[in-house]
């Protein structure tokens, strides 16, 4: 009976202490997904980089088919895409420090320390019973303060870490939201462009010269008319890159002021889960 | 006509400039007329860049300024996760001397 008035009154005290707190199961979900936001990101500005070299490849190829090439307009086109890498290598950067970030999070939200601690403690008390039997129920709610007083700990942690970092967090993620605005127009014109050229140069102009050598493996055509007119699919598909930001932020918003926010979090999953394979297929 | 719009606008104008239809009006100029014409595609073409860049560069500038509190928050969460696999370690260590006396105790009792 004793027992259970010091359990009930530690789990009490807890609840009291850690009111406005979120349970570390929604630190801990979101982020999971920040941390899966910060990949899909950084894939995304890698499948950037690489959309925009080939397009000026393309342009390059389409130009010397028609007009010829000089070296200063090939100087021009590289000295662009290699400043535009520039640019992603620095983005990547950052994308990568909010992953670190996201992922020293989950790291702390997910600590199996209070479990740990209550075990530990429980293998203390039971020791000392053989020394002594001179204990009390204290004694024996005492593993069971430790997992809550640790759990406490951790969720003080990391409310406090949040509420230090919140503006920087949150500044992030708008600016993240505007980035991913830019890359899909920048990816669905880079890939628009190389369609176009690939479709001429590939697909359309081999099928119709009157050079039969032009179409020698149809087979291989084929499948380049596929990979080409499947481009489109992937351009549809980049409106999930800002549907992914937009929802990342509201979740942040709903994390700090204690709303329950695993419902938004699965959501947002699933909006990686689809941005990260976007980003693979414009890669291949 | 707003900075998106105006992209856009380029980015169309672009787009134009290598579709089939201009190609096949290309090929029936003049060398020089062609030379004109690579040299205005490429004009737009590294304008348009230019453009999408800079603006990349606005918001790697940006977030470049949130880095250093970014870090000081690893830096954080690295010592808190520390300290608290510390506190762990010593409850565990206090856990394996007590039983060790407990043992021992056993032993000096029998």
């Amino acid at each position: 009976m004793e027992i259970t008035k010091i359990i009930a009154s530690a789990s009490f005290i807890s609840l009291l202490f850690s009111g406005c707190t979120p349970p570390r199961l929604e630190f801990s979900a979101f982020a999971q997904a920040g941390s899966g936001y910060a990949v899909a990101v950084d894939k995304l500005l890698t499948a950037s980089g690489t959309a925009q070299v080939d397009s000026t490849s393309w342009t390059l190829v389409s130009e010397r088919q028609s007009t010829g090439m000089d070296q200063k307009t090939y100087d021009a086109k590289n000295n662009q895409d290699t400043l535009r890498l520039t640019q992603i290598t620095k983005l990547r950067q950052h994308a990568r420090l909010l992953g670190q970030y996201f992922g020293l999070l989950e790291s702390l939200s997910s600590s199996d320390a209070p479990e740990r601690t209550k075990k530990a403690i429980e293998g203390v008390v039971s020791n000392l019973e053989k020394i002594t039997n001179d204990f009390g129920p204290l004694a024996k709610g005492l593993s069971v303060i430790g997992q809550v007083a640790v759990d406490f700990k951790i969720r003080s942690e990391l409310k406090d870490e949040l509420d230090k970092r919140k503006d920087t967090i949150r500044k992030s993620l708008a600016i993240q939201e505007q980035l991913l605005l830019e890359l899909k127009g920048d990816i669905t014109h880079a890939l628009t462009l190389s369609k176009n050229i690939q479709e001429e140069t590939l697909v359309s102009g081999p099928l119709l010269s009157e050079h039969a050598a032009q179409l020698k493996d149809p087979e291989q055509w084929v499948s380049k008319r596929r990979t080409v007119l499947n481009t489109s699919i992937a351009i549809d598909e980049l409106s999930a890159a800002s549907v992914a930001a937009t929802k990342m932020r509201e979740a942040f918003e709903g994390l700090i002021t204690g709303e329950n926010t695993i419902g938004r979090v699965n959501s947002l999953l699933t909006d990686i889960e689809a941005l990260l394979s976007i980003a693979e297929s414009i890669k291949s | 006509m707003n900075q998106k719009e105006f992209l856009d606008a380029v980015r169309t104008l672009e787009l134009e400039l290598f579709s089939k239809d201009f190609n096949k009006w290309v090929n029936q100029q003049s060398d020089d007329e062609k030379k004109n014409i690579r040299n205005l595609r490429t004009e737009i073409s590294t304008y348009r860049s230019q453009l999408e860049t800079n603006k990349l560069k606005v918001l790697a500038d940006m977030l470049d300024q949130l880095s250093p509190q970014l870090t000081k928050g690893i830096d954080d969460l690295t010592q808190a996760i520390d300290d608290m696999n510390n506190f762990v370690k010593t409850v565990e260590l206090v856990e394996k001397i007590i039983g060790l006396v407990a043992r021992i105790a056993t032993l000096v009792a029998a």
